[in-house]
């Protein structure tokens, strides 16, 4: 068993959850959303995002609008629809029970 | 001085140095070819275009060009694709089964070793995964296979062990359970491989038939269309050729295992001349495994460029290497076996018996015993054909001669040649040929056969010689046209054209009496 292996298993459905969580309140493009990714340590490489993002946006969870840009090409503008508010709703929920979870039998450990 | 190229980077265009180009070109190519089965692949390429473009921008406030280093610097930042297997294709298995079941889908079926879950080196894991099958029921045909060929089977499959790369990559364990491999699968196959080369040409026509041409010149219409034809048939004809390939080398190679240790020996057994030629220190496991190896290596070298043509299963380097050393090494076991036989051969024998006829008749009437013999399993070696015959051996193939006694006696003398390990065995294979003839008052009648009583066959060989006294006359049967053989007479007729005349011995030789 790898350390890596579990470590990216653990990372992975957080990925989806924090991409939209950041976008729940406000649109964002996908550079704006690498910053956040990278300071929060959740993604090494830009490229493991643009594949998610598509993802989630052919899942109808998020749209995009194209906006001009004045350094560069046009950029996409992703925000949450309707089902990925929903979806997000779940997510958090899943989220707090599982952090109970973790929490509670961290502890226990601790305790012994 | 570096050279600058154009390129046009999500709707921006860019000056970029050539060698940056390069490693950019390279590094798209491999991003696409790592989407081309995703849904909606094309976006994500672009989406990844666009960033790729922006941060250009960003580098090219201070400078003209896009260099080198930027280009690492930038594919450093987007990560290599096998990184983001590491992130991304795990969520899928995450998410649900069907979604890689969908993604096995699009990758068509590659034999690959399991090495996840092997007994030793996961060969009848990575077959059944191939031909889905149970993994036990592989591995049962695997064990019977062991028991029919002996001690060949572990060769067999340290072969298929060396020729078979094992699935490590994600990408490989998908292929390795991919979607079947059936004519559709070749037919889609065919046509993907296709529009690479087409990709390639236009590429090509693009950097130098366009200089020369013009972008749409009819000639490089003309050229375009002829390329695209040919490089067709040739795909296609690679195709049509690797199904064959695999087809008659299965075909072959099973052939080979199911009879080479067992069958071709049962085979070889029951032809009725092994026991007499070959002895246990000749026809032993190092010729048989040197044989199967020197036979099968060849030919599964032969299946796995089939699979190349049809499916484009590459093999690593090492094995091409470990193949060919295996073949080396069965020329090796070869070569020892044929030492090891020529041993037997190695020394010859004469042996020479004068057989003293006494008769009263002064003219004899020579003539063969002719039966019509089958010698269907038949050795033939230096004109004498020898077969199994009662529990020895007999031959034919002797010939002879007729020549003035010196001594005035009738003589026949048989002088027998063979071979063996050392002069002593030799000499022993000579003593064994026997030949026989019959006097009846003026008939002498010779045996159409020689008898080799020793119970090998060492290319024993007769000569035979009739010693006349002169003055005696013998007459020439028609029966003995095979025995005969460039017999010396004054007329120096053929040997045919003396049949069935009456020949006198002179003191010049044997001269005819009935010619006219």
């Amino acid at each position: 068993m790898k350390i890596e292996n579990t470590q990216s298993q653990m990372r992975k459905g957080i990925l989806e959850y924090c991409i939209l969580s950041i976008l729940k309140n406000e649109e964002a493009y996908p550079s704006d959303i690498i910053e956040k990714l990278k300071k929060a340590k959740l993604i090494v490489v830009e490229g493991t995002l643009y594949p998610l993002l598509t993802r989630l946006k052919n899942a109808k969870l998020l749209q995009y609008r194209w906006e001009e840009s004045t350094s560069g090409p046009p950029r996409k503008y992703y925000s949450i629809t309707e089902k990925g508010n929903t979806f997000l709703l779940e997510l958090d929920n899943t989220w707090k029970d599982l952090a109970k979870a973790v929490k509670l039998t961290t502890k226990t450990k601790k305790d012994e | 001085m570096n050279k600058i190229v154009n390129i046009n980077l999500a709707g921006m265009v860019f000056h970029i140095n050539e060698d940056a180009f390069e490693i950019l070109n390279n590094y798209l190519n491999t991003l696409k070819n790592h989407f081309k089965n995703e849904e909606g692949g094309d976006e994500i390429l672009k989406d990844i275009e666009g960033r790729i473009a922006e941060l250009f921008t960003e580098r090219l406030d201070k400078k003209e060009a896009i260099s080198l280093t930027d280009i690492n610097e930038i594919t450093t930042i987007m990560g290599d694709p096998s990184q983001y297997d590491d992130e991304i294709e795990q969520e899928q298995s995450q998410e649900s089964q069907d979604k890689e079941e969908d993604l096995r889908k699009g990758k068509r079926r590659k034999v690959f070793r399991d090495e996840e879950d092997r007994m030793i080196g996961g060969v009848c894991r990575g077959m059944a995964h191939y031909f889905d099958i149970n993994v036990l029921f592989c591995r049962i045909i695997f064990i019977g296979i062991l028991f029919l060929i002996g001690p060949g089977a572990p060769f067999l499959y340290i072969m298929f062990w060396i020729a078979l790369p094992s699935a490590k990559t994600t990408a490989e364990k998908l292929e390795m359970k991919g979607e079947r491999v059936n004519i559709n699968n070749i037919e889609k196959n065919i046509k993907d491989e296709l529009n690479i080369i087409e990709d390639k040409i236009r590429d090509f026509d693009r950097k130098f038939t366009k200089e020369i041409f013009g972008a749409n010149s009819f000639f490089r219409k003309i050229v375009d269309f002829c390329i695209r034809v040919i490089t067709g048939i040739f795909k296609f004809a690679g195709s049509c050729f690797g199904i064959i390939f695999i087809f008659f080398g299965g075909i072959f190679l099973f052939f080979i295992f199911s009879f080479a240790f067992s069958g071709a020996e049962l085979l070889f057994q029951n032809h009725p001349m092994i026991e007499y030629v070959f002895n246990d220190s000749i026809f032993n496991d190092t010729l048989a495994i040197g044989l199967t190896l020197f036979i099968s290596i060849p030919i599964i070298s032969v299946i796995l460029f089939g699979l190349r043509l049809v499916n484009n299963t590459k093999i690593h380097m090492n094995y091409k290497i470990g193949m060919f050393v295996l073949w080396i090494i069965s020329w090796l076991l070869l070569m020892i076996s044929a030492k090891d036989i020529s041993k037997e051969l190695q020394e010859e024998a004469k042996n020479t018996i004068i057989e003293n006829i006494i008769t009263e008749n002064d003219t004899l009437y020579l003539s063969m015993n002719n039966v019509d013999r089958v010698f269907d399993n038949a050795f033939d070696a230096k004109g004498f054909k020898v077969t199994p015959f009662e529990d020895n051996l007999m031959g034919i193939g002797m010939q002879l001669d007729i020549v003035k006694s010196k001594e005035d006696n009738l003589n026949i003398i048989k002088e027998a040649t063979a071979r063996g390990k050392n002069k002593q065995i030799a000499k022993e294979m000579t003593e064994g040929v026997g030949f026989e003839f019959l006097l009846e008052d003026d008939n002498l009648i010779f045996d159409d056969f020689f008898t080799i009583s020793t119970q090998k066959w060492r290319m024993q060989e007769l000569d035979l010689t009739l010693e006349i006294p002169v003055g005696m006359v013998i007459f020439l049967d028609h029966s003995l046209e095979d025995l005969i053989y460039d017999i010396k007479n004054t007329h120096n007729m053929w040997d045919y054209d003396m049949l069935g005349h009456y020949w006198k011995m002179e003191k010049e030789g044997l001269s005819c009496i009935s010619c006219e």
